[in-house]
């Protein structure tokens, strides 16, 4: 996150946690959480080196004020301390530099509702799509890639700004979307163990700089909607969101020669996006699917040495099952393909697809064991994950886990190689 | 032999045509028993989960919020870990809300909330929409004279396929249930305690759920804080679980 939208965020953050602590002085019901966790992971390929040592805390303070109006204000805190304490991995880079602290306003608006109405203004997530582990539908919030995406659906996406409205009937639902500022994803920084852009070692000398403040960030404000329906055990969903695509472009320039250094701009470019997804529960047999058109989606391309754009239609498609549970063991699988056309794309294939499989138990008091397997069939790399949660009170938990990727050097997953870690994580939360 | 069986079907005869006397059938009584089981208006309460293995045992509070039979929401309140996780089941469809996915996923009748207790024994309690009942005699148990019904499911989405329920002369007020598989096997037994009145309504507050492989593993459901509730059919729309 660019130090000016950080510094934006936090003036923000600042003036709404005023406005509400303000509005503390009204008769309502209120309730706090405050959360803390650690995390430590070591390198388990090449060096054991410290892989993460990150702290971070949140706040929530939620306020009833009557049955209509009501609010919530949410703030994360969070520092890495691995990039400093490993200085011959992560010494003047990027990663240091901007991924050692970070502030973010987490759900933080003012809420009406009325009968069937609800009406959300502030920072939200608004989450749609129903597969597991991965974002296809979920396009509204932008997210935290730094971990490539690892981890709590809900911690990696960030709050965006917007007005939420909503009709909600029995069956049924309606939802309108207006997002005034649009906001992008965060992406790993150079340096960082899961960087997109690293260079092969053919590449010699080149340095590319990834501009960090680009000066055309998009403005327009953003909409969408989204239609929910449940007939007869079916769940279906309709959507179609006009917006500015959460991970940019890159414009390559070269600022020097000898020796050759690159200039990486991001540009964020418009996208519509318009999708469906369907859920039945055949007699404990759960499918999911979710269907998702992203309309002439521009792409970086590579021609030789020559970096450019191109633009076309992207299909996203996934079918997910469920088996029913056995013995407290449940399983799912899923398979999801994304299609683009004819074109020599930077940093993917045509058509890429993975198979992923879940297990998951959880045994007596309350240890939750959970594994995933993800299969990139385009180029046959593949994501290890494994976790095991330990609860240690009513408020606290620890878990112990792993991510290994596997592949050759510039595959999907391959290239992350390196970033493989077993981990450590800690979490505690106080409810008042 | 020939006589005996004739005494027997002659008993059996007078004694099942008795519960038809009463004017009521074996589904009736399943109805009845049900009344004293749940409430049927819109209405919160708060279960207590004692899950109990041996020597070990955990706790789990849940405010559950149901309108009618076919409509319930079940938010866990403690361990305060777990607080924010809610449980929609509408008819047979159920969703999960977990703060860490932060969307309603939907998931299958079949799996478990906790210990001994799966998801449609706090939020399904009707059995009379769900199974149909078969009057199979008298008995006495658990030192009451009873009424000893098989119930077998409508539909393939309920819990359990098959119930063996046992329900008072008296007032058809519940007494023991155990849960079968297709095949007969038992999975599980419930006993139900401690009636208290609640909402001008009287009904048991105390279930003792014990697993039939194994007996020291019960769950005990604690009902208490029923309270009467305005609540709009939208509420229990998977949409308003992120609320």
């Amino acid at each position: 996150m660019s130090l000016s939208s950080t510094k934006n965020l936090l003036t923000t953050s600042f003036f709404v946690a005023g406005a509400f602590f303000a509005s503390s002085a009204l008769a309502a019901k209120y309730s706090y959480d405050l959360s803390y966790d650690v995390r430590y992971g070591l390198h388990t390929v090449g060096k054991p080196d410290t892989a993460t040592n990150r702290h971070t805390m949140e706040y929530d303070q939620r306020a009833e004020y009557n049955n209509q109006w009501s609010s919530i204000l949410g703030l994360r805190a969070e520092v890495e301390a691995a990039y400093a304490s490993v200085p011959d991995r992560y010494a003047d880079t990027d990663v240091l530099k901007y991924e050692s602290q970070t502030f973010l306003p987490r759900d933080t608006y003012l809420q009406f509702k009325d009968g069937s109405f609800r009406a959300r203004a502030g920072y939200q997530q608004v989450v749609w799509g129903e597969a597991f582990g991965l974002y296809y539908a979920d396009i509204v919030n932008p997210k935290d890639y730094r971990n490539a995406g690892l981890g709590d659906l809900a911690r990696n996406r960030l709050d965006s700004a917007m007005i939420n409205l909503q009709w909600i009937f029995s069956s049924s639902s309606l939802q309108l979307l207006y997002i005034p500022q649009p906001s992008f994803s965060l992406l790993p920084s150079q340096g960082s163990d899961y960087n997109l852009v690293q260079l092969p070692p053919a590449a010699g000398a080149v340095t590319i700089n990834v501009d960090r403040y680009p000066e055309k960030n998009p403005t327009q404000g953003e909409y969408g909607f989204r239609f929910t329906k449940q007939i007869e055990g079916f769940d279906f969903s309709l959507f179609y969101l006009n917006y500015f695509d959460r991970t940019p472009i890159y414009n390559i320039t070269t600022t020097s020669l000898v020796p050759l250094v690159l200039k990486a701009t991001p540009e964020y470019k418009h996208l519509q996006s318009a999708g469906a997804t369907m859920t039945v529960d055949f007699g404990g047999y759960l499918v999911r699917t979710e269907i998702v058109q992203h309309l002439q989606r521009e792409y970086n391309t590579i021609n030789g040495l020559n970096v450019g754009t191109d633009k076309s239609d992207e299909l996203v498609y996934v079918l997910g099952l469920d088996l029913p549970p056995q013995n407290k063991w449940q399983f799912g699988f899923q398979y999801s393909e994304s299609r683009l056309k004819q074109g020599n794309w930077l940093l993917r294939k045509n058509t890429q697809s993975t198979v992923a499989g879940r297990i998951a138990k959880e045994f007596k008091s309350e240890i939750a064991l959970e594994g995933l397997v993800t299969y990139f069939t385009s180029d046959s790399s593949q994501l290890y994950q494994a976790s095991l949660g330990y609860p240690l009170s009513s408020q606290s938990e620890i878990s112990i886990g792993a991510d290994r990727f596997e592949g050759d050097a510039g595959t999907e997953m391959g290239r992350f190689k390196n970033a493989s870690r077993a981990w450590v994580m800690f979490k505690t939360l106080l409810k008042k | 032999m020939k006589y005996l069986n004739l005494i027997l079907s002659v008993t059996t005869f007078i004694s099942l045509s008795s519960s038809f006397a009463a004017g009521l059938s074996a589904n009736e009584m399943v109805r009845k028993s049900d009344d004293m089981r749940f409430i049927n208006t819109d209405t919160s309460f708060m279960v207590e989960v004692q899950d109990i293995k041996g020597a070990t045992s955990q706790k789990t509070r849940y405010k559950v919020f149901t309108k009618g039979p076919k409509l319930s929401r079940v938010e866990t309140v403690f361990p305060e870990r777990q607080a924010g996780r809610k449980l929609l089941m509408k008819e047979d469809d159920l969703w999960l809300f977990t703060p860490d996915i932060k969307r309603p996923t939907r998931i299958s009748m079949q799996q478990r909330l906790t210990g001994e207790v799966a998801n449609g024994d706090i939020v399904r309690t009707n059995f009379a929409d769900d199974y149909n009942a078969e009057l199979k005699g008298e008995e006495k148990v658990e030192g009451q004279d009873t009424y000893h019904l098989f119930l077998k499911k409508k539909r393939s989405e309920v819990t359990y396929p098959a119930i063996d329920f046992w329900v008072t002369k008296k007032d058809f007020a519940p007494v023991k249930a155990d849960f079968k598989t297709d095949g007969g096997k038992s999975l599980k037994s419930a006993i139900y305690l401690e009636p208290k009145v609640f909402l001008a309504h009287r009904i048991f507050s105390r279930i003792e759920i014990t697993n039939a492989l194994n007996k020291t593993q019960k769950s005990i459901l604690l009902f208490s804080g029923y309270k009467k509730e305005s609540l709009d059919e939208s509420f229990f729309n998977k949409e308003s679980l992120n609320n």
